[in-house]
Protein backbone atom coordinates (compact mmCIF):
# COMPACT_ATOMS: atom_id res chain seq x y z
CA UNK A 1 0.00 0.00 0.00
CA UNK A 2 1.03 3.26 -1.05
CA UNK A 3 2.30 5.54 1.69
CA UNK A 4 1.52 9.16 2.18
CA UNK A 5 4.32 9.76 3.79
CA UNK A 6 3.92 12.40 6.71
CA UNK A 7 5.44 15.64 6.94
CA UNK A 8 4.82 18.32 9.72
CA UNK A 9 2.03 20.60 9.25
CA UNK A 10 1.56 24.05 10.32
CA UNK A 11 -1.63 24.54 11.31
CA UNK A 12 -3.36 28.14 11.59
CA UNK A 13 -5.47 26.66 14.20
CA UNK A 14 -2.45 25.67 16.67
CA UNK A 15 -3.77 22.39 16.66
CA UNK A 16 -0.77 20.67 15.41
CA UNK A 17 2.35 19.83 17.91
CA UNK A 18 4.96 19.58 14.70
CA UNK A 19 6.28 23.06 15.13
CA UNK A 20 7.55 24.53 18.26
CA UNK A 21 7.17 28.19 17.93
CA UNK A 22 6.19 28.69 14.40
CA UNK A 23 3.05 30.44 13.25
CA UNK A 24 0.84 30.48 10.27
CA UNK A 25 -2.12 33.19 9.72
CA UNK A 26 -4.48 33.57 6.82
CA UNK A 27 -6.86 35.41 5.50
CA UNK A 28 -9.29 34.79 3.09
CA UNK A 29 -11.62 38.05 1.56
CA UNK A 30 -13.99 37.74 -1.52
CA UNK A 31 -14.68 40.24 -3.80
CA UNK A 32 -17.29 39.49 -6.20
CA UNK A 33 -15.97 36.66 -8.28
CA UNK A 34 -12.01 36.87 -7.12
CA UNK A 35 -10.62 35.49 -3.40
CA UNK A 36 -7.72 37.07 -2.24
CA UNK A 37 -5.98 35.20 0.50
CA UNK A 38 -3.01 37.04 2.57
CA UNK A 39 -0.83 34.49 3.97
CA UNK A 40 1.76 35.39 7.00
CA UNK A 41 4.15 33.17 8.18
CA UNK A 42 6.40 33.74 11.42
CA UNK A 43 9.19 31.61 13.03
CA UNK A 44 10.05 29.15 10.34
CA UNK A 45 13.19 30.05 8.08
CA UNK A 46 13.16 26.48 6.30
CA UNK A 47 10.02 27.20 4.43
CA UNK A 48 10.82 30.86 3.40
CA UNK A 49 13.72 28.98 1.76
CA UNK A 50 11.25 26.49 0.31
CA UNK A 51 9.39 29.15 -1.16
CA UNK A 52 12.06 31.05 -2.54
CA UNK A 53 13.66 27.96 -4.10
CA UNK A 54 10.70 27.25 -6.09
CA UNK A 55 9.51 23.99 -3.82
CA UNK A 56 6.64 24.76 -2.31
CA UNK A 57 3.58 27.60 -2.83
CA UNK A 58 1.04 29.56 -1.42
CA UNK A 59 -2.08 28.15 -2.40
CA UNK A 60 -5.69 28.86 -2.30
CA UNK A 61 -8.30 26.23 -2.96
CA UNK A 62 -12.06 26.87 -3.92
CA UNK A 63 -14.84 24.04 -3.89
CA UNK A 64 -18.13 24.75 -4.90
CA UNK A 65 -20.30 21.65 -4.29
CA UNK A 66 -23.74 22.26 -5.91
CA UNK A 67 -21.45 22.63 -8.94
CA UNK A 68 -18.85 19.80 -8.11
CA UNK A 69 -16.53 22.59 -9.02
CA UNK A 70 -13.33 22.54 -7.42
CA UNK A 71 -10.20 24.46 -8.74
CA UNK A 72 -6.94 25.54 -6.84
CA UNK A 73 -4.67 28.60 -7.72
CA UNK A 74 -0.96 28.91 -6.61
CA UNK A 75 1.39 32.16 -6.47
CA UNK A 76 4.85 31.99 -5.08
CA UNK A 77 3.81 35.50 -3.72
CA UNK A 78 2.03 35.20 -0.33
CA UNK A 79 -0.97 37.35 -1.68
CA UNK A 80 -2.82 34.36 -3.81
CA UNK A 81 -5.80 35.49 -6.10
CA UNK A 82 -8.25 33.15 -7.76
CA UNK A 83 -10.75 34.11 -10.07
CA UNK A 84 -13.74 31.83 -10.94
CA UNK A 85 -16.18 32.25 -13.92
CA UNK A 86 -19.27 32.91 -12.65
CA UNK A 87 -20.98 30.22 -14.35
CA UNK A 88 -18.82 27.38 -12.47
CA UNK A 89 -20.22 28.30 -9.48
CA UNK A 90 -23.98 28.45 -7.33
CA UNK A 91 -24.39 28.68 -3.90
CA UNK A 92 -22.49 28.39 -0.89
CA UNK A 93 -18.38 28.01 -1.46
CA UNK A 94 -15.45 26.73 0.68
CA UNK A 95 -12.01 28.14 0.20
CA UNK A 96 -8.69 27.01 2.15
CA UNK A 97 -5.23 28.68 1.89
CA UNK A 98 -2.00 27.35 2.61
CA UNK A 99 1.59 26.08 1.62
CA UNK A 100 1.97 23.27 -0.39
CA UNK A 101 5.02 21.34 -1.96
CA UNK A 102 5.03 21.39 -5.76
CA UNK A 103 8.12 19.28 -5.99
CA UNK A 104 9.59 17.03 -4.37
CA UNK A 105 12.17 18.49 -1.70
CA UNK A 106 13.53 18.15 1.76
CA UNK A 107 12.53 20.20 4.78
CA UNK A 108 15.32 20.52 7.52
CA UNK A 109 13.83 19.87 11.08
CA UNK A 110 15.05 23.60 12.79
CA UNK A 111 11.97 24.50 14.93
CA UNK A 112 10.30 21.19 14.75
CA UNK A 113 9.27 18.88 17.63
CA UNK A 114 12.35 16.75 18.57
CA UNK A 115 9.96 14.11 17.42
CA UNK A 116 11.14 14.71 13.86
CA UNK A 117 14.61 13.30 14.87
CA UNK A 118 17.75 15.58 13.21
CA UNK A 119 17.74 14.66 9.28
CA UNK A 120 16.24 16.46 7.03
CA UNK A 121 12.22 15.33 5.77
CA UNK A 122 11.71 14.35 2.73
CA UNK A 123 8.62 16.06 1.49
CA UNK A 124 7.13 14.79 -2.25
CA UNK A 125 4.98 16.88 -4.03
CA UNK A 126 1.15 17.54 -3.31
CA UNK A 127 1.59 17.94 0.73
CA UNK A 128 0.38 20.11 2.65
CA UNK A 129 3.18 22.24 4.82
CA UNK A 130 0.60 24.63 6.54
CA UNK A 131 -3.02 25.25 6.14
CA UNK A 132 -5.61 27.62 7.35
CA UNK A 133 -8.90 27.08 8.20
CA UNK A 134 -12.00 26.51 5.75
CA UNK A 135 -14.05 29.29 5.06
CA UNK A 136 -17.47 28.63 4.64
CA UNK A 137 -19.39 31.78 2.45
CA UNK A 138 -22.07 32.97 3.64
CA UNK A 139 -25.03 34.72 2.12
CA UNK A 140 -24.88 38.44 1.69
CA UNK A 141 -27.70 38.94 4.31
CA UNK A 142 -26.06 37.07 7.49
CA UNK A 143 -22.56 38.34 6.79
CA UNK A 144 -24.14 41.80 7.32
CA UNK A 145 -26.09 40.92 10.52
CA UNK A 146 -25.84 40.01 13.35
CA UNK A 147 -28.68 39.08 16.35
CA UNK A 148 -28.90 39.95 19.51
CA UNK A 149 -30.91 40.17 22.86
CA UNK A 150 -31.35 43.84 24.53
CA UNK A 151 -33.22 44.02 27.61
CA UNK A 152 -33.69 47.72 26.98
CA UNK A 153 -35.94 46.37 24.44
CA UNK A 154 -39.94 46.35 25.22
CA UNK A 155 -41.92 43.38 23.58
CA UNK A 156 -41.58 43.28 19.93
CA UNK A 157 -39.18 46.41 19.38
CA UNK A 158 -36.20 46.38 17.48
CA UNK A 159 -33.28 48.33 17.12
CA UNK A 160 -30.50 47.86 14.06
CA UNK A 161 -27.08 49.74 14.41
CA UNK A 162 -24.21 49.62 12.74
CA UNK A 163 -20.68 48.29 13.76
CA UNK A 164 -17.62 48.56 11.99
CA UNK A 165 -15.16 47.25 14.92
CA UNK A 166 -14.17 44.24 12.57
CA UNK A 167 -12.92 46.70 10.04
CA UNK A 168 -15.64 45.70 7.54
CA UNK A 169 -19.56 46.87 8.18
CA UNK A 170 -21.96 44.89 10.14
CA UNK A 171 -25.56 45.69 11.41
CA UNK A 172 -26.26 44.57 15.45
CA UNK A 173 -30.14 43.86 15.30
CA UNK A 174 -31.21 43.98 18.87
CA UNK A 175 -34.31 42.51 20.07
CA UNK A 176 -36.62 41.97 23.32
CA UNK A 177 -35.28 38.95 25.08
CA UNK A 178 -38.83 37.03 24.95
CA UNK A 179 -38.74 38.02 21.48
CA UNK A 180 -35.58 37.27 20.33
CA UNK A 181 -36.39 33.29 21.97
CA UNK A 182 -39.60 33.07 20.43
CA UNK A 183 -38.38 34.00 16.53
CA UNK A 184 -35.00 33.88 15.68
CA UNK A 185 -34.87 30.28 14.27
CA UNK A 186 -38.50 30.31 12.62
CA UNK A 187 -39.19 33.87 11.51
CA UNK A 188 -37.19 34.37 8.58
CA UNK A 189 -39.18 37.36 7.81
CA UNK A 190 -38.23 39.05 11.22
CA UNK A 191 -34.33 39.00 9.54
CA UNK A 192 -35.78 40.53 6.27
CA UNK A 193 -37.19 43.41 8.66
CA UNK A 194 -33.91 43.68 10.43
CA UNK A 195 -32.34 43.33 6.60
CA UNK A 196 -34.65 46.53 5.00
CA UNK A 197 -33.55 48.80 8.11
CA UNK A 198 -30.35 47.54 8.01
CA UNK A 199 -30.04 48.31 4.05
CA UNK A 200 -32.12 51.93 4.97
CA UNK A 201 -29.02 53.06 6.99
CA UNK A 202 -26.25 52.35 4.45
CA UNK A 203 -26.48 55.17 2.07
CA UNK A 204 -25.49 56.91 5.59
CA UNK A 205 -22.72 54.99 6.02
CA UNK A 206 -21.46 54.87 2.73
CA UNK A 207 -20.74 57.17 -0.06
CA UNK A 208 -21.26 54.88 -2.76
CA UNK A 209 -18.25 55.88 -4.10
CA UNK A 210 -16.24 53.34 -5.62
CA UNK A 211 -13.09 54.28 -4.00
CA UNK A 212 -12.38 52.42 -0.95
CA UNK A 213 -15.46 51.48 1.41
CA UNK A 214 -16.45 48.57 3.07
CA UNK A 215 -15.87 44.86 1.25
CA UNK A 216 -19.15 43.68 2.20
CA UNK A 217 -20.94 46.62 0.52
CA UNK A 218 -18.77 46.40 -2.84
CA UNK A 219 -19.95 42.60 -3.13
CA UNK A 220 -23.69 43.66 -2.30
CA UNK A 221 -23.37 46.94 -4.91
CA UNK A 222 -22.35 43.89 -7.46
CA UNK A 223 -25.04 41.88 -6.52
CA UNK A 224 -27.64 44.73 -6.96
CA UNK A 225 -26.03 45.72 -9.93
CA UNK A 226 -26.61 42.47 -11.56
CA UNK A 227 -30.06 41.89 -10.41
CA UNK A 228 -30.54 45.66 -12.04
CA UNK A 229 -31.71 46.75 -8.69
CA UNK A 230 -31.00 50.83 -8.33
CA UNK A 231 -28.27 51.30 -5.48
CA UNK A 232 -27.33 54.03 -3.32
CA UNK A 233 -24.67 57.22 -4.60
CA UNK A 234 -22.54 59.34 -4.05
CA UNK A 235 -25.67 61.52 -4.11
CA UNK A 236 -29.12 60.77 -2.71
CA UNK A 237 -30.44 58.39 -5.40
CA UNK A 238 -33.93 58.87 -5.13
CA UNK A 239 -34.42 55.35 -6.72
CA UNK A 240 -32.36 53.36 -4.06
CA UNK A 241 -35.59 51.66 -2.43
CA UNK A 242 -34.42 49.95 0.77
CA UNK A 243 -37.09 47.54 1.10
CA UNK A 244 -36.34 46.38 -2.72
CA UNK A 245 -32.54 46.07 -2.44
CA UNK A 246 -32.77 44.11 0.74
CA UNK A 247 -35.32 41.75 -0.73
CA UNK A 248 -33.35 41.60 -3.80
CA UNK A 249 -30.81 40.24 -1.61
CA UNK A 250 -32.83 37.98 0.46
CA UNK A 251 -36.25 37.44 -0.20
CA UNK A 252 -39.39 37.02 1.58
CA UNK A 253 -41.17 33.87 0.87
CA UNK A 254 -44.56 33.74 0.42
CA UNK A 255 -47.25 31.06 0.10
CA UNK A 256 -48.96 30.74 -3.58
CA UNK A 257 -52.39 32.25 -3.52
CA UNK A 258 -54.70 29.93 -1.86
CA UNK A 259 -52.33 27.50 -0.10
CA UNK A 260 -52.80 27.20 3.57
CA UNK A 261 -50.26 28.47 6.21
CA UNK B 1 -31.97 30.30 -21.95
CA UNK B 2 -33.47 33.89 -20.31
CA UNK B 3 -32.78 34.20 -16.76
CA UNK B 4 -35.72 33.70 -14.45
CA UNK B 5 -36.80 36.48 -12.87
CA UNK B 6 -37.12 36.19 -8.80
CA UNK B 7 -40.66 36.14 -8.98
CA UNK B 8 -40.66 33.29 -11.44
CA UNK B 9 -38.31 31.04 -8.93
CA UNK B 10 -40.89 31.87 -6.25
CA UNK B 11 -43.58 30.47 -8.10
CA UNK B 12 -41.72 27.65 -9.11
CA UNK B 13 -40.74 26.90 -5.58
CA UNK B 14 -44.51 27.44 -4.37
CA UNK B 15 -45.46 25.02 -7.05
CA UNK B 16 -43.32 22.15 -6.27
CA UNK B 17 -44.38 23.08 -2.48
CA UNK B 18 -47.90 23.05 -3.22
CA UNK B 19 -47.21 19.22 -4.62
CA UNK B 20 -45.55 17.77 -1.82
CA UNK B 21 -46.69 16.85 1.58
CA UNK B 22 -43.84 17.41 3.93
CA UNK B 23 -45.18 19.49 6.70
CA UNK B 24 -48.01 18.56 8.07
CA UNK B 25 -48.43 21.13 10.01
CA UNK B 26 -48.40 23.92 7.67
CA UNK B 27 -50.07 21.90 4.88
CA UNK B 28 -53.47 20.90 4.90
CA UNK B 29 -53.46 17.26 3.25
CA UNK B 30 -56.54 17.89 1.12
CA UNK B 31 -55.30 20.80 -0.69
CA UNK B 32 -52.02 18.81 -1.88
CA UNK B 33 -54.26 15.96 -2.48
CA UNK B 34 -56.22 18.52 -4.88
CA UNK B 35 -52.93 20.21 -6.34
CA UNK B 36 -51.60 16.66 -6.95
CA UNK B 37 -55.07 15.93 -8.66
CA UNK B 38 -55.20 19.00 -10.58
CA UNK B 39 -51.67 18.09 -11.76
CA UNK B 40 -52.16 14.47 -12.61
CA UNK B 41 -55.31 15.34 -14.56
CA UNK B 42 -53.24 17.98 -16.65
CA UNK B 43 -50.68 15.52 -17.82
CA UNK B 44 -53.21 13.38 -18.36
CA UNK B 45 -54.93 14.97 -20.44
CA UNK B 46 -52.10 15.50 -22.73
CA UNK B 47 -49.31 17.44 -23.89
CA UNK B 48 -51.55 20.80 -24.70
CA UNK B 49 -53.18 21.12 -21.52
CA UNK B 50 -50.47 20.65 -19.51
CA UNK B 51 -48.40 22.93 -20.97
CA UNK B 52 -50.93 25.23 -20.35
CA UNK B 53 -51.45 24.53 -16.64
CA UNK B 54 -47.94 24.59 -16.25
CA UNK B 55 -47.30 28.12 -17.75
CA UNK B 56 -50.52 28.93 -15.25
CA UNK B 57 -48.68 28.16 -12.59
CA UNK B 58 -45.67 28.88 -12.96
CA UNK B 59 -46.97 32.39 -14.35
CA UNK B 60 -45.27 32.23 -17.78
CA UNK B 61 -47.25 34.23 -20.47
CA UNK B 62 -49.15 32.21 -23.36
CA UNK B 63 -47.12 33.94 -26.09
CA UNK B 64 -43.74 34.03 -24.30
CA UNK B 65 -40.88 32.35 -26.39
CA UNK B 66 -39.12 29.78 -24.07
CA UNK B 67 -35.42 29.95 -25.72
CA UNK B 68 -33.76 26.51 -24.19
CA UNK B 69 -31.68 24.64 -26.02
CA UNK B 70 -33.15 21.77 -28.47
CA UNK B 71 -33.37 18.29 -28.11
CA UNK B 72 -31.74 16.76 -31.09
CA UNK B 73 -34.87 14.65 -31.77
CA UNK B 74 -38.17 12.95 -30.31
CA UNK B 75 -38.07 10.65 -27.33
CA UNK B 76 -40.31 7.98 -26.39
CA UNK B 77 -41.18 7.31 -22.93
CA UNK B 78 -38.78 4.69 -22.54
CA UNK B 79 -36.26 6.93 -23.82
CA UNK B 80 -36.80 9.64 -21.65
CA UNK B 81 -36.51 7.75 -18.95
CA UNK B 82 -33.42 5.90 -19.04
CA UNK B 83 -31.88 7.14 -22.29
CA UNK B 84 -29.52 4.84 -23.86
CA UNK B 85 -25.81 5.85 -24.01
CA UNK B 86 -25.85 7.08 -27.26
CA UNK B 87 -28.68 9.23 -26.80
CA UNK B 88 -27.19 10.34 -23.96
CA UNK B 89 -23.87 11.10 -25.45
CA UNK B 90 -25.61 12.60 -28.74
CA UNK B 91 -27.89 15.11 -25.70
CA UNK B 92 -24.51 15.71 -24.25
CA UNK B 93 -22.65 17.09 -27.09
CA UNK B 94 -26.04 19.00 -28.38
CA UNK B 95 -26.05 20.81 -25.17
CA UNK B 96 -22.65 21.20 -24.26
CA UNK B 97 -22.25 24.81 -25.60
CA UNK B 98 -25.17 25.68 -24.38
CA UNK B 99 -25.29 25.59 -21.02
CA UNK B 100 -22.52 26.42 -18.02
CA UNK B 101 -22.57 24.47 -14.77
CA UNK B 102 -24.21 27.09 -12.97
CA UNK B 103 -27.49 27.10 -15.44
CA UNK B 104 -27.45 22.98 -15.24
CA UNK B 105 -27.61 22.92 -12.04
CA UNK B 106 -30.93 24.66 -11.51
CA UNK B 107 -34.24 22.84 -11.34
CA UNK B 108 -35.90 25.43 -12.92
CA UNK B 109 -33.96 25.73 -15.96
CA UNK B 110 -34.97 21.98 -16.71
CA UNK B 111 -38.36 22.61 -15.89
CA UNK B 112 -38.49 25.10 -18.48
CA UNK B 113 -36.48 23.01 -20.98
CA UNK B 114 -39.25 20.28 -20.49
CA UNK B 115 -41.80 22.70 -21.14
CA UNK B 116 -40.57 23.39 -24.29
CA UNK B 117 -40.05 19.96 -25.38
CA UNK B 118 -43.75 19.28 -24.37
CA UNK B 119 -44.92 21.99 -26.58
CA UNK B 120 -42.77 20.88 -29.33
CA UNK B 121 -43.92 17.15 -28.94
CA UNK B 122 -40.68 15.98 -27.99
CA UNK B 123 -42.40 13.60 -26.21
CA UNK B 124 -45.54 13.46 -27.81
CA UNK B 125 -48.87 13.77 -27.04
CA UNK B 126 -49.11 11.13 -24.25
CA UNK B 127 -47.03 12.64 -21.05
CA UNK B 128 -48.45 9.94 -18.32
CA UNK B 129 -46.16 7.01 -18.87
CA UNK B 130 -42.53 9.20 -19.20
CA UNK B 131 -43.08 11.92 -16.42
CA UNK B 132 -46.16 10.04 -14.06
CA UNK B 133 -44.95 6.13 -13.81
CA UNK B 134 -47.36 4.30 -11.72
CA UNK B 135 -46.91 2.21 -8.35
CA UNK B 136 -48.73 -1.14 -8.65
CA UNK B 137 -48.94 -0.95 -4.74
CA UNK B 138 -50.11 1.32 -2.03
CA UNK B 139 -53.58 3.43 -1.44
CA UNK B 140 -54.89 5.63 -4.10
CA UNK B 141 -53.42 8.60 -1.67
CA UNK B 142 -49.96 7.17 -2.32
CA UNK B 143 -49.61 6.57 -5.58
CA UNK B 144 -50.58 10.26 -6.46
CA UNK B 145 -48.31 11.22 -4.03
CA UNK B 146 -45.68 9.04 -5.75
CA UNK B 147 -46.64 10.19 -9.65
CA UNK B 148 -46.66 14.11 -8.72
CA UNK B 149 -42.95 13.38 -7.05
CA UNK B 150 -41.95 11.31 -10.12
CA UNK B 151 -43.20 14.08 -12.49
CA UNK B 152 -41.68 16.96 -10.26
CA UNK B 153 -38.16 15.76 -10.28
CA UNK B 154 -37.96 13.71 -13.80
CA UNK B 155 -38.46 17.71 -14.83
CA UNK B 156 -35.52 18.38 -13.74
CA UNK B 157 -35.76 17.73 -9.82
CA UNK B 158 -37.28 18.12 -6.47
CA UNK B 159 -34.44 20.37 -4.69
CA UNK B 160 -36.58 21.05 -1.42
CA UNK B 161 -37.45 17.43 -0.65
CA UNK B 162 -33.91 16.10 -2.26
CA UNK B 163 -31.55 18.76 -1.99
CA UNK B 164 -29.00 19.61 -4.50
CA UNK B 165 -28.31 16.15 -5.49
CA UNK B 166 -32.19 16.07 -7.42
CA UNK B 167 -30.81 17.76 -10.60
CA UNK B 168 -28.14 15.81 -10.78
CA UNK B 169 -30.04 12.11 -10.30
CA UNK B 170 -32.97 12.64 -10.96
CA UNK B 171 -33.70 14.02 -14.09
CA UNK B 172 -32.92 11.71 -16.54
CA UNK B 173 -31.85 14.75 -19.11
CA UNK B 174 -30.22 17.25 -16.55
CA UNK B 175 -28.34 13.59 -15.08
CA UNK B 176 -27.43 13.59 -19.10
CA UNK B 177 -25.95 16.58 -18.96
CA UNK B 178 -24.01 16.09 -15.68
CA UNK B 179 -22.46 12.95 -16.54
CA UNK B 180 -21.03 14.44 -19.83
CA UNK B 181 -19.90 17.19 -18.18
CA UNK B 182 -17.89 15.27 -15.40
CA UNK B 183 -16.47 12.95 -18.25
CA UNK B 184 -15.45 15.87 -20.03
CA UNK B 185 -13.74 17.11 -16.65
CA UNK B 186 -12.06 14.06 -15.84
CA UNK B 187 -11.41 13.35 -18.81
CA UNK B 188 -9.24 16.58 -19.15
CA UNK B 189 -7.49 16.20 -15.85
CA UNK B 190 -6.66 12.07 -16.23
CA UNK B 191 -3.50 12.93 -18.09
CA UNK B 192 -4.59 11.71 -21.51
CA UNK B 193 -5.31 8.49 -19.76
CA UNK B 194 -9.20 8.18 -20.26
CA UNK B 195 -11.37 9.48 -22.91
CA UNK B 196 -14.39 11.50 -21.91
CA UNK B 197 -16.79 8.79 -24.22
CA UNK B 198 -15.18 5.83 -22.12
CA UNK B 199 -15.71 7.85 -18.70
CA UNK B 200 -19.52 8.74 -19.90
CA UNK B 201 -19.84 5.26 -20.60
CA UNK B 202 -19.16 3.68 -17.31
CA UNK B 203 -21.30 6.27 -15.42
CA UNK B 204 -24.09 5.74 -17.37
CA UNK B 205 -23.76 1.79 -16.62
CA UNK B 206 -24.22 2.21 -13.00
CA UNK B 207 -27.18 4.63 -11.86
CA UNK B 208 -26.54 3.81 -8.10
CA UNK B 209 -23.07 4.26 -8.52
CA UNK B 210 -23.98 7.62 -9.96
CA UNK B 211 -26.12 8.81 -7.15
CA UNK B 212 -23.43 8.16 -4.92
CA UNK B 213 -20.24 9.38 -6.37
CA UNK B 214 -22.32 13.05 -6.81
CA UNK B 215 -25.09 12.56 -3.98
CA UNK B 216 -21.37 12.52 -1.31
CA UNK B 217 -19.55 15.15 -3.41
CA UNK B 218 -22.34 17.31 -3.05
CA UNK B 219 -23.23 16.71 0.48
CA UNK B 220 -20.27 15.44 1.88
CA UNK B 221 -16.96 14.42 0.71
CA UNK B 222 -16.32 17.72 -1.54
CA UNK B 223 -12.65 17.26 -1.53
CA UNK B 224 -13.53 14.39 -4.31
CA UNK B 225 -14.46 17.74 -6.92
CA UNK B 226 -11.05 17.77 -7.55
CA UNK B 227 -10.52 16.98 -10.90
CA UNK B 228 -7.71 15.18 -11.12
CA UNK B 229 -9.11 13.36 -7.56
CA UNK B 230 -11.76 12.21 -9.57
CA UNK B 231 -9.94 11.51 -12.40
CA UNK B 232 -7.61 8.86 -10.43
CA UNK B 233 -10.65 7.23 -8.70
CA UNK B 234 -12.43 7.01 -12.28
CA UNK B 235 -9.32 5.03 -13.70
CA UNK B 236 -9.68 2.92 -10.97
CA UNK B 237 -13.51 2.46 -11.51
CA UNK B 238 -13.18 2.35 -14.85
CA UNK B 239 -10.21 -0.69 -15.44
CA UNK B 240 -11.88 -2.25 -12.48
CA UNK B 241 -15.39 -2.17 -14.50
CA UNK B 242 -13.33 -3.38 -17.00
CA UNK B 243 -11.95 -6.36 -15.41
CA UNK B 244 -15.33 -8.07 -14.30
CA UNK B 245 -14.54 -6.34 -10.81
CA UNK B 246 -16.85 -3.37 -10.61
CA UNK B 247 -16.65 -0.79 -7.95
CA UNK B 248 -20.17 -0.86 -6.47
CA UNK B 249 -21.84 2.35 -5.19
CA UNK B 250 -21.52 0.77 -1.49
CA UNK B 251 -17.49 0.39 -2.46
CA UNK B 252 -17.60 3.54 -4.44
CA UNK B 253 -18.54 5.58 -0.98
CA UNK B 254 -16.07 4.00 1.21
CA UNK B 255 -13.25 4.98 -1.15
CA UNK B 256 -14.23 8.38 -1.48
CA UNK B 257 -14.44 8.14 2.27
CA UNK B 258 -10.90 6.86 2.49
CA UNK B 259 -9.39 9.68 0.05
CA UNK B 260 -11.12 11.97 1.60
CA UNK B 261 -9.65 11.06 4.95
CA UNK B 262 -6.18 11.85 3.65
CA UNK B 263 -7.06 15.76 2.20
CA UNK B 264 -6.13 17.37 5.38
CA UNK B 265 -2.59 16.07 4.44
CA UNK B 266 -2.50 15.98 0.49
CA UNK B 267 -3.29 18.48 -2.15
CA UNK B 268 -4.91 16.22 -4.72
CA UNK B 269 -4.31 19.02 -7.26
CA UNK B 270 -0.58 18.59 -6.64
CA UNK B 271 0.72 15.34 -6.49
CA UNK B 272 2.23 13.04 -9.10
CA UNK B 273 -0.06 11.21 -11.70
CA UNK B 274 1.30 8.01 -10.63
CA UNK B 275 1.06 8.76 -7.00
CA UNK B 276 -2.32 9.69 -7.05
CA UNK B 277 -3.46 6.87 -9.27
CA UNK B 278 -1.66 4.46 -6.21
CA UNK B 279 -3.93 6.20 -4.07
CA UNK B 280 -7.07 6.11 -5.43
CA UNK B 281 -6.16 2.03 -5.85
CA UNK B 282 -5.27 1.55 -2.62
CA UNK B 283 -8.51 3.39 -1.58
CA UNK B 284 -10.77 1.04 -4.22
CA UNK B 285 -8.98 -2.05 -3.03
CA UNK B 286 -9.38 -1.33 0.93
CA UNK B 287 -13.36 -0.14 0.13
CA UNK B 288 -13.45 -3.69 -1.34
CA UNK B 289 -11.85 -5.65 1.18
CA UNK B 290 -13.99 -3.55 3.85
CA UNK B 291 -17.29 -4.44 2.00
CA UNK B 292 -16.34 -8.12 1.01
CA UNK B 293 -18.84 -10.48 2.89
CA UNK B 294 -15.42 -12.49 3.96
CA UNK B 295 -14.04 -9.80 5.92
CA UNK B 296 -17.15 -8.20 7.18
CA UNK B 297 -17.82 -8.81 10.70
CA UNK B 298 -20.82 -11.62 11.79
CA UNK B 299 -23.00 -10.96 13.34
CA UNK B 300 -22.23 -12.42 17.10
CA UNK B 301 -24.43 -13.64 19.59
CA UNK B 302 -25.95 -10.93 22.14
CA UNK B 303 -26.10 -10.81 25.55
Amino acid sequence: MSSAGAVPLLREDSASIDWLSATYQAEIKISGRVAISTNKLIGAPQLDALIAAGHVQWAIEIRCPKTLYARVAYSVSANVRSKWNPDDVDGEMFLTSGLVAVRDCQLPTDGLNDLWGNDPIGVKAGRWLARGMILRTQSLASSLLEFHKNTGLSEGEMRVEPDTGSGDLRFKVYLAPGYFDQVIQTNRDVQIAALIAAFGRIPHIDSGDERGGYAILTQIKAALQEAEVPIWGPELNADFDPARAATAIERFRIPASGEDQ
Amino acid sequence: MNRPTPELEQRFSDWQRGLTLIDKRNQSEQHVADRQNELIEAVTGGSTLFAAYLRTQLGIDIDAHLDGPQLPRKLDPSEFRNPPFELERDLFETWSNDLSAREASQPLLWTRCHLQWIEQGQFGERLDEAFLGTLSSGTAEKQTEAAARNLLRRMGGLPHVRGKISVLSDCPLSRAWWRGKMAEVVSQSSEGTLDSGTIHGVLHSNNDAWARLVGDSVHRITVANHPRLRAALFSQYSSADRAGNAVHAREMQLAMQILARRGPALMFDALEWSELIGFAADAVAQAKEELSPSTAPADGPTD
